[in-house]
C-alpha cells in the first residue's frame, strides 16, 4: 500500500498545522525533566517532514530520527531532508524501533496511516519496555467505525459465516481481526459506531501501556523507582492539562 | 504419641507414608525421575569445582530390566546432611542453600525410589567421612511395631573419620532393586533408553560441555554445544543483565545473571525457537509458542517455517536457585515469575530484528524461485557464515545482518494468462521455434505489437 503522503499533502492540511503547532507547546512542558532541545524525537517524517520542522524550529531538537516503511522512494526522502541531523531509517517501525538506542528521553510520535493492530501495540510494548523516564509517547490512529456495508458485501459475509448479517457482530470481528485478543473483555459491537471504537481503541492502548509497566516495574527497587504513564483522553484535554 | 480416643476433640490429619509414595510418584514421568538423580550429581559436581570445568569427573547411569544405578565421583553426601536434610520430605527452612545448585525443591531423589522400586540403598564416600544405608519400602511402611508412623530411615554404617582420599575417590552410588513391573516394562525397551538419553542429553548439555562425562548404560551423552552463526555480515545479538537478589524477594544475597543471545543458526524446523537454562539446567527447549516470544500476545507473528533459522538462548543463574524461574518438574517456565517477565520483554526485542531479517530473506528466496530479480547477499550471508560456540561470543551487540538491497523497480509489468487448446499452441511452439510455453506467449505478443502497434 503506497504510504498516504502519495495522495495527501501534509503541509497544506491547516487543522494538522493547527494541532501541531498545540502539540509543540505541550510538549515544552517536558522541561522539568530535562532541556527540551536535548531531547530526542522519533517520529514517521514521510515526505514532508513537517513534523520534524515543527520539532527543530518550536522546541530546538537537532537529534531526530524519521523511520520510513517506503524504501522505494529512498532518493526522494534523502534528498526532502529539511536537516542534515535526521537519520532516515528505513524499514517497518516494527524492526526499526526496537534497534534504536533507547539511552536517552525521547518523544516518540507512532502516527499511523491506518488502523490499531497487534504490530502497532507491539510497538507500544517496545516504547515501555526500553524508554526512559521523562519520555513522551504519542500515537495517533485511524479510529474511523466499519463503513456499512452493501448488498453484495453483506451477502458474502453471510455466505461465509452462515448466519444472517449482523452489523455490530460484524464490526466486533473486524476488531478482533486487528488487535485479536487484546480486544477488552464484555464489548458490544454495537458501541463500535461513531466515537465508540475511538473510546474502545484508548481503552486498549491504555492497557497495554499498563500491562508493560507492571512488567517492567515488578524488578524495580521502590514505589519511587516506578513507572507511571499519564494519559489523556483527548487531544484537547492533553493540551488543556499540559499548559496549564 | 497422645492417645486419640481421649481428646475428642482431634481430629487426625497427619499423612500416611502410602500417601506420599503412591501420589507424589505419579507427578513425574520416569524418564524426569531418573533425571532428578542424575541433577543431585551435578550439584555435586558444581560444589566441587564451582566455577571451574569438570573434567575428570563422571556419572554413570545403569538401567536394566532388574536393575537401576546411578553412581558419581563428584563429591559425596555428608553424613550431617544425609542425617537431617538429604531424606526428608521437603526442605526444611533452615537447610543451607546450595549454591547454584539444580537440585532445589527437596523431593526429587525420595520421589525417584519410591517411583523405581522396593528397595533402595546409598553409599556415599566423602573425604573423611562414609555412609551406607538400605531401605526396604515394605518394611518401612510397616514400621517398628511400638512406632509404626515413624518416619526414619536408618544407617547400615556411619562414619565420620575415614583415611583422607581425595576428591576424585569421593562420591555417591545409588541403587534401586526389586523394581515394579512397569518400570521393568520401561527399562526393557530400546525406546525408552533412547529416549532417556536424548533427555540427559539436552538437560546437561551445558555440564557436558564443561567436560562432565555422564554415560547411560556406558554409552556417553551426546554432546550439543549451543551455537550461532557469525561472519562479517551477519553478528547475533547479545545481552547480559544482572538483578539485585533484593528486587526479586527481597532479601539479601546473590544476584542472579541472565546472558541472552539471539541469531541463525542452520535450518532446521524442530530445533528453531527460544532455549531456556537455568544453572545449567536445559528447561525449555526450542520453544516456539507463547510461553516465550512467539504469537500476537507478545506482538509477534506465530513461529513458522520460514523462521525455522532462528535460535535464542536464554541462560539464568544465580547462587540461589529458587530465584530462578523454573517450575518444581525443572521441565518448564514459571511465566508468572516478575523476572521472566522482564526477561522475557528483552528477548522479544532481541528476537525482532532476527524475524525482520528471515522475513527479507523469505521475501528474496521466493523471488529467486519465481525467475525474478533477487537479492542473494542475505542469502549469502548465510552459507558464508559459520557456528560460533555461545559461549564464545563475548562482545555485546544488537542483531545485525545484511539490510536487502532494493532495486529500483523497472516499469510497472502486468501478467497475462489465458488457455488455448493444446493443438493450437504446440503448433505456434514450433512455428516460432520455442521451447517453453512462456516464451510462446512472450514472443506471440511482441509479433503482434511489433506489426499492429507500429513499433
Amino acid at each position: 500500500m503506497p504510504g498516504s503522503y502519495r495522495s495527501v499533502n501534509y503541509s497544506l492540511r491547516p487543522a494538522k498545522t493547527v494541532e501541531r503547532k498545540m502539540l509543540g507547546e505541550a510538549f515544552r512542558r517536558l522541561y522539568p525533566f530535562q532541556r527540551v532541545e536535548d531531547y530526542r524525537y522519533v517520529g514517521f517524517g514521510s515526505i514532508y517532514f513537517t513534523d520534524f520542522q515543527l520539532m527543530h524550529c518550536a522546541l530546538g531538537i537537532d537529534d531526530m530520527v524519521s523511520i520510513e516503511k517506503d524504501e522505494l522512494a529512498e532518493e526522494c526522502f534523502v534528498f526532502n531532508r529539511p536537516y542534515r541531523s535526521i537519520d532516515l531509517r528505513f524499514g517497518l517501525s516494527g524492526s526499526i524501533l526496537p534497534q534504536l538506542g533507547w539511552d536517552r528521553r525521547t518523544i516518540l510520535w507512532l502516527d499511523y496511516d491506518g488502523k490499531l493492530d497487534n504490530s502497532s501495540l507491539g510497538d507500544v510494548d517496545t516504547f515501555c519496555a526500553r524508554c526512559t523516564s521523562g519520555s513522551a509517547l504519542m500515537l495517533s490512529v485511524n479510529a474511523q467505525p466499519e463503513a456499512e456495508l452493501g448488498e453484495d458485501a453483506r451477502n458474502s459475509v453471510e455466505a461465509e459465516t452462515g448466519k444472517a448479517f449482523n452489523a455490530s457482530a460484524y464490526r466486533l470481528s473486524k476488531l478482533k481481526e486487528l488487535i485479536g485478543d487484546k480486544v477488552p473483555r464484555g464489548t458490544d459491537g454495537a458501541t463500535l459506531r461513531g466515537k465508540g471504537l475511538a473510546q474502545v481503541i484508548k481503552r486498549v492502548i491504555d492497557n497495554q501501556i499498563a500491562t508493560q509497566l507492571e512488567i517492567r516495574n515488578s524488578l524495580l527497587p521502590r514505589p519511587n523507582d516506578w513507572f507511571i504513564a499519564r494519559s489523556f483522553t483527548s487531544f484537547t484535554e492533553m493540551v488543556r492539562k499540559c499548559l496549564r | 504419641m497422645p492417645d486419640l480416643t481421649e481428646d475428642r476433640l482431634r481430629i487426625d490429619a497427619s499423612p500416611t507414608k502410602e500417601f506420599f509414595i503412591h501420589m507424589l510418584t505419579r507427578d513425574v514421568p520416569l524418564s524426569r525421575a531418573i533425571i532428578d538423580l542424575v541433577d543431585n550429581s551435578v550439584d555435586g559436581a558444581q560444589r566441587l569445582r564451582k566455577e571451574g570445568r569438570y573434567d575428570g569427573l563422571w556419572i554413570r547411569i545403569e538401567v536394566n530390566a532388574d536393575s537401576f544405578a546411578v553412581s558419581d565421583n563428584c563429591g559425596g553426601i555428608p553424613i550431617d546432611i544425609a542425617k537431617n536434610y538429604a531424606f526428608r520430605f521437603g526442605r526444611p527452612k533452615d537447610a543451607a542453600d546450595s549454591p547454584g545448585s539444580v537440585g532445589v525443591f527437596g523431593v526429587g531423589m525420595k520421589r525417584t525410589f519410591f517411583k523405581l522400586g522396593r528397595c533402595f540403598s546409598v553409599e556415599s564416600r566423602c573425604r573423611t567421612e562414609g555412609f551406607v544405608m538400605n531401605v526396604d519400602v515394605d518394611q518401612w511402611i510397616l514400621g517398628d511395631e511400638d512406632a509404626p508412623d515413624d518416619w526414619h530411615f536408618q544407617f547400615d554404617s556411619a562414619n565420620k573419620d575415614l583415611a583422607e582420599v581425595s576428591n576424585e575417590e569421593t562420591g555417591t552410588t545409588i541403587r534401586v532393586t526389586n523394581l515394579y513391573p512397569t518400570v521393568t516394562a520401561n527399562f526393557a525397551l530400546e525406546t525408552f533408553q533412547t529416549q532417556l538419553w536424548r533427555e540427559l542429553s539436552a538437560a546437561h548439555a551445558v555440564s557436558v560441555d564443561k567436560g562432565l562425562a555422564i554415560t547411560l548404560n556406558l554409552l556417553p551423552l551426546d554432546h550439543l554445544p549451543q551455537s550461532l552463526f557469525v561472519s562479517d555480515a551477519i553478528k547475533p545479538a547479545y545481552v547480559e543483565k544482572e538483578y539485585p537478589r533484593m528486587q526479586i524477594d527481597g532479601c539479601e544475597g546473590e544476584p542472579v545473571r541472565v546472558k541472552l543471545y539471539a541469531g541463525v543458526a542452520k535450518r532446521e524446523y524442530q530445533e528453531g525457537g527460544w532455549y531456556i537454562f537455568c544453572n545449567g539446567r536445559l528447561v525449555l527447549k526450542a520453544d516456539q509458542t507463547y510461553l516465550t516470544v512467539w504469537g500476537e500476545t507478545h506482538g509477534l507473528r506465530r513461529y513458522h517455517g520460514e523462521l525455522a533459522f532462528f535460535r535464542g538462548y536464554a541462560f539464568f543463574d544465580s547462587r540461589h536457585s529458587t530465584l530462578l524461574p523454573w517450575t518444581t518438574t525443572k521441565t518448564g517456565v514459571d511465566t508468572d515469575a516478575p523476572i521472566y517477565k522482564v526477561v522475557q520483554r528483552e528477548m522479544i526485542e532481541m528476537t525482532k530484528p532476527v524475524i525482520s531479517f528471515l522475513n527479507e530473506l523469505a521475501k528474496q528466496t521466493s523471488a529467486d524461485n519465481q525467475g525474478e530479480w533477487s537479492d542473494k547477499s542475505l542469502a549469502n550471508a548465510i552459507t558464508t557464515a559459520s557456528a560460533m560456540r555461545t559461549d564464545n561470543i563475548s562482545s555485546h551487540t544488537q542483531f545485525q545482518a545484511p539490510q536487502p538491497i532494493v532495486r529500483p523497480p523497472g516499469p510497472r509489468m502486468q501478467r497475462i494468462q489465458y488457455s488455448k487448446t493444446a493443438d493450437e499452441v504446440e503448433k505456434a511452439k514450433s512455428l516460432l521455434g520455442v521451447t517453453s510455453y512462456k516464451d510462446v506467449g512472450e514472443r506471440t505478443f511482441e509479433y503482434y505489437l511489433q506489426y499492429e502497434g507500429g513499433e
